[in-house]
């Protein structure tokens, strides 16, 4: 297998995205690759390095009354559902 | 009736209850999906907390990565709860809450992205700089120096806004299975594609990314060294093949057994 297709397939290399099914060859074909060619594994080792900074990402912090603005938004739509009801209904008087 | 009490004695327990946590222990349905969307589809109040209280944090964090201002991220994921509230009776059974949460998210946030384009073309004055990161979890690693943390710190905000510049429709792809953890069926499921298109998807979102943060990974004080002590998120791509960071020292790699078998599908389509 040549260098530019291994280097495309790489990033699913490393989960096994091209492992299964009908590219169960072509995983054993870049390993087999990968066991001769110095560039290639440098390519995969930067994955690898990136693969460690989106690990190192924290997960995002909502503001701290974030629940507490969606439950109000929730009574305000069940408030507008209501109101609109009662506009909708006939009026007997 | 029943319903009615039922919410009325939860909310007497969750007002006992000492802060969200609390309520959310107090409240039955953390094992039995199907009946909390019994109790949303019927309107219950306790259960759209409950809700609230489990998946604003995730929503919010799913949206942050779509998005470049947090402000704007505690707007849409408000809206994505609207929207769930309101489309609750169309929610398919068998589906999963989080997954059905998760598409109405990905859905706003590109939404937003697309109003955002329009009125910015209207707009000159609307600030687009994505420099505004969002808060984030800060704990301190005490093993760690003030340059580990100050560099680790550098290193986030270079990936989070290498990410912001993958076009959307990759990006959502790689947040999801990188930063969530998503299985490929579980991307599919949320972006209503199918596993080939995904994996399609996330090879080219993964290789843009090398790409854009190519400086950094030739920096060895950028990448190898930046493997910080307190990880946050499980990558996918954390597997052993990961893991294993003496390997990096090493000029011959052993390939035996490195790709990560599990949450992967049957790749049907291209990548």
């Amino acid at each position: 297998m040549e260098c530019e297709k291994v280097k495309r397939l790489l990033p699913g290399y490393l989960d096994g995205a091209v492992m299964t099914g009908r590219w169960s060859d072509t995983h054993v074909s870049i390993g087999q690759h990968l066991e001769r060619c110095d560039d290639c594994r440098d390519e995969l080792r930067a994955y690898q390095a990136m693969s460690t900074m989106m690990s190192s990402l924290q997960h995002p912090v909502p503001p701290a009354d974030m629940a507490l603005r969606i439950r109000d938004a929730f009574q305000i739509a069940i408030g507008c559902t209501m109101c609109a009801a009662r506009k909708l209904a006939p009026s007997w008087s | 009736l029943a319903r009615v009490l039922r919410d009325n004695a939860w909310r007497m327990q969750a007002r006992e209850a000492v802060n969200v946590s609390d309520v959310a222990r107090v409240l039955p349905w953390s094992q039995d999906e199907a009946e909390l969307v019994t109790e949303l589809q019927g309107g219950s109040g306790a259960a759209f907390d409950w809700l609230v209280t489990h998946y604003s944090g995730p929503v919010y964090g799913l949206v942050a990565g779509m998005v470049s201002e947090s402000c704007d991220a505690a707007d849409i994921t408000q809206d994505v709860f609207l929207k769930a509230f309101r489309g609750i009776r169309g929610f398919r059974r068998g589906s999963s809450l989080k997954t059905w949460l998760y598409r109405i998210a990905i859905r706003e946030a590109l939404n937003h992205r697309r109003w955002l384009w329009r009125h910015h073309r209207e707009q000159d004055s609307i600030d687009l700089d994505a420099g505004n990161g969002h808060a984030s979890v800060e704990i301190e690693d005490e093993s760690s120096t003030p340059f580990d943390q100050a560099a680790s710190h550098e290193v986030q905000q270079a990936v989070q806004q290498a990410l912001l510049k993958v076009p959307e429709v990759f990006r959502s792809a790689v947040i999801l299975r990188d930063l969530e953890g998503m299985s490929y069926e579980e991307v599919a499921e949320v972006l209503t594609v199918t596993v080939g298109t995904v994996k399609s998807r996330i090879l080219r979102g993964r290789r843009m990314l090398r790409e854009i943060l190519d400086p950094l990974l030739r920096n060895p004080h950028g990448a190898h060294a930046q493997a910080p002590a307190t990880h946050k998120r499980e990558s996918v791509l954390h597997s052993p093949l990961f893991s294993a960071t003496e390997e990096h020292k090493t000029s011959r790699i052993d390939t035996t057994g490195w790709a990560h078998p599990g949450k992967t599908g049957d790749a049907e389509g291209g990548v």
